[in-house]
């Protein structure tokens, strides 16, 4: 069962039981006493008959039991009555029909303790019964009919019957409403489980409510966001994983196919010297590139686990060994800056190869006879190193993946300048080992600016000068 | 016959092609990258397109649309996914070659297309010998000379590579599919067999301890 049905369903329950007991119980009381009212009413009514019956057989010399009846009845004339003696022969009665001797011995025999009520068909009578004072062997009996005070309480009963069927049904329709409107946010929040679960992982609730369910919602909302964001690096690794493969294959198979053909070639049959010549460089040349690309592999590997050893080092050292590789580029200059006394935390040979080949792409990106810009910035804690080139940039839709190993801006992945695919992973990976991470500024046909930090680190007394 | 246009942007692979077609007797020519190949599928006629995949430019696929129908294409490509083949057949390419292949296969699959699609020469000739590769015929002087599978596959190699001396140990394994043993005579003893169902006595020339050679000459 629904809980929406359950929750209405208890609560007419019990709002319709509380509320059915509690009229019948007024109801009851009332009745109660009415009939209270009217009991004291007729005692005071069968004591005033008495008192006629007994003043007038008082005053007779020769009295009349039936004539004092008459007399009592005159006087009285909201009830009957009737005097009956010892055996119960009617002296007088003005009795209905209805009432028998076996009601009038009934009366007698509780006129001590009180009265009694006495029904025949619809009709319902209070009796009671007396002994007359001065002839205890006569029985004055009155009968009053209270058949009207049942015929009300029959009929307040089925007023409110029909006030509780009605009431009863304005609750059920409310409580069922109230219940809808309390549980329409779990329907929703139900709904969104059942979206997410089938993969529509930025499905949210959205409740605006300070309760307990706009707590879950919220907390639901979050969940979500959570798995989200779970899944979307989970896809983002995958796709980074898969296009790592099918790079790796097509870096791997280039220079696989070149060797593997030329060889083929040349241990089938006799090819003339050009030919021959040509084969043997190729094989050459791509097994050399698959050499490169194997070790940088094996770099990026190594870098991936191992934690450096990082030691004070002076930034002019860095420098100068970039300086001396430099100077073999040809066509490109490479302005240095000075280090300025500045000692940083670093892998010497490491960092001198991440500025290395920095410096290496920015003079690959240089138009001829360009040049390319070092510099050095002091920052509180750290020394951020900088190198700009004039060339031709990068689109904006390619920076956050350049640095992915195997990524070319270039999609031909055209070898003509030689590189692995592999260098600015390597980069990146360095620059993160130091603590920070390579950050590109590039303007299309303006330049790029590659940046990294190093930690400052404060320079050894000793080699001041 | 139309040249073969080979598109594909290392220049090592793209000569290794070029050598292997041109050695096989098809007329090559070579382009680097996706417009200039644009260029060439536009304005000139090639009998076979061999298509990398990867390409500076256009890629393969994209250039695939821009070939007329009835031109063959044969996509060449690192890429081994089973649906990157399966793209590369619905889109109409007649064969899909995965690197790194055997210059022989690559061969042997250009000539394959090339028959199949009624271009290129289609029987090979020598010295009154001639062998129909679709029907795996060998007829001299008119008449049906019968051949073991083995025999016919050497024949065919020697036919074509008229006047180039193959190696032993190569050729060996190109027949059998395997390297053979030490001292085996196997390879000779087909080579026997062939001369004298073919009367070829001084047509195939033996290089002692090197190969073989069938001399160039007449048809």
């Amino acid at each position: 069962m629904k809980l929406k049905w359950k929750l209405s369903l208890s609560l007419l329950a019990v709002t319709g039981s509380l509320f059915l007991l509690g009229g019948y119980w007024m109801i009851h009381q009332n009745f109660m006493s009415s009939m209270d009212d009217a009991a004291r009413r007729y005692t005071a009514s069968h004591a005033s008959q008495l008192d006629l019956v007994t003043t007038f057989l008082a005053r007779q010399d020769d009295p009349s039991p039936s004539q004092a009846g008459a007399e009592a009845a005159a006087g009285v004339p909201d009830g009957a009555l009737a005097l009956a003696d010892a055996g119960y022969a009617l002296l007088f009665s003005n009795l209905p029909e209805e009432l028998d001797k076996m009601d009038l011995y009934d009366a007698v025999e509780a006129a001590d303790t009180g009265f009694v009520y006495r029904q025949h068909g619809d009709r319902i009578w209070f009796l009671e019964a007396s002994a007359l004072p001065a002839q205890t062997d006569l029985h004055l009996i009155s009968a009053f009919e209270v058949t009207a005070l049942y015929i009300e309480r029959t009929e307040q009963l089925h007023r409110f019957w029909r006030i509780a069927a009605v009431l009863l049904a304005a609750v059920a329709l409310l409580t069922a409403l109230v219940s809808g409107a309390v549980l329409r946010p779990l329907r929703r929040l139900q709904a969104a489980a059942q979206r997410i679960a089938g993969g529509v992982y930025d499905e949210r609730t959205g409740f605006v409510s300070r309760d307990e369910v706009g707590s879950l919602s919220r907390e639901f909302d979050r969940m979500a966001e959570a798995i989200e964001a779970r899944d979307q690096a989970l896809r983002e690794s995958i796709r980074q994983r898969d296009d790592f493969v099918s790079a790796f294959t097509h870096e791997v198979k280039t220079p696989m196919t070149a060797m593997l053909g030329y060889a083929s070639m040349l241990r089938t049959r006799e090819v003339d010297l050009a030919t021959r010549q040509k084969a043997a460089d190729y094989i050459y040349h791509e097994s050399k590139r698959l050499e490169t690309l194997s070790r940088r592999l094996m770099a990026l590997m190594r870098l991936g686990e191992e934690k450096l050893q990082l030691v004070p080092t002076p930034l002019s050292g860095i420098l100068n060994d970039v300086r001396a590789a430099a100077a073999g580029l040809p066509g490109v200059r490479v302005l240095m800056p000075e280090s300025g006394g500045l000692y940083v935390r670093a892998d010497r040979s490491l960092a001198a190869d991440l500025l290395w080949n920095l410096v290496e792409n920015a003079a690959h990106a240089a138009p001829k006879d360009g040049c390319v810009r070092i510099t050095v910035t002091e920052q509180p804690d750290r020394v951020e190193l900088a190198v700009s080139d004039t060339g031709r940039g990068i689109p904006p839709e390619e920076l956050p993946r350049i640095i992915e190993p195997f990524y070319m801006v270039d999609k031909s992945r055209s070898r003509s300048e030689n590189g692995s695919g592999l260098g600015l992973a390597l980069c990146n990976r360095i620059a993160e080992l130091h603590g920070g991470s390579l950050h590109f500024e590039s303007t299309l046909g303006e330049g790029t600016t590659v940046r990294f930090s190093l930690e400052k680190e404060a320079a050894p007394c000793d080699v001041q000068d | 016959m139309d040249p073969i246009l080979i598109v594909e942007d290392q220049a090592a692979i793209a000569d290794l092609i070029a050598l292997t077609l041109e050695h096989a007797g098809w007329p090559c020519h070579v382009v680097c990258d996706g417009r200039a190949a644009a260029d060439c599928i536009e304005t000139g006629r090639w009998s076979l397109i061999l298509l990398d995949i990867m390409l500076p430019g256009f890629d393969g696929y994209e250039l695939k649309q821009y070939i007329a129908d009835e031109t063959p294409v044969i996509f060449l490509t690192a890429r081994i996914a089973v649906a990157d083949r399966v793209k590369g057949l619905r889109m109409g390419a007649q064969d899909y070659i995965c690197k790194p292949f055997e210059p022989e296969e690559l061969a042997a699959r250009v000539e394959a297309v090339l028959r199949r699609t009624g271009r290129g020469n289609t029987v090979l000739h020598a010295f009154g010998v001639v062998l129909d590769p679709t029907a795996r015929r060998v007829r001299k002087n008119g008449e049906d000379v019968s051949l073991t599978p083995r025999e016919y596959d050497l024949l065919e190699v020697f036919l074509r590579n008229r006047g180039v001396t193959l190696y032993r140990d190569a050729l060996f394994e190109r027949i059998w599919g395997e390297m053979p043993e030490e001292g085996s005579r196997t390879l000779d003893l087909h080579v026997q067999r062939l001369r004298k169902k073919l009367g070829w006595h001084s047509e195939i020339r033996t290089l002692y301890k090197i190969g073989y050679l069938l001399e160039e000459g007449a048809p």
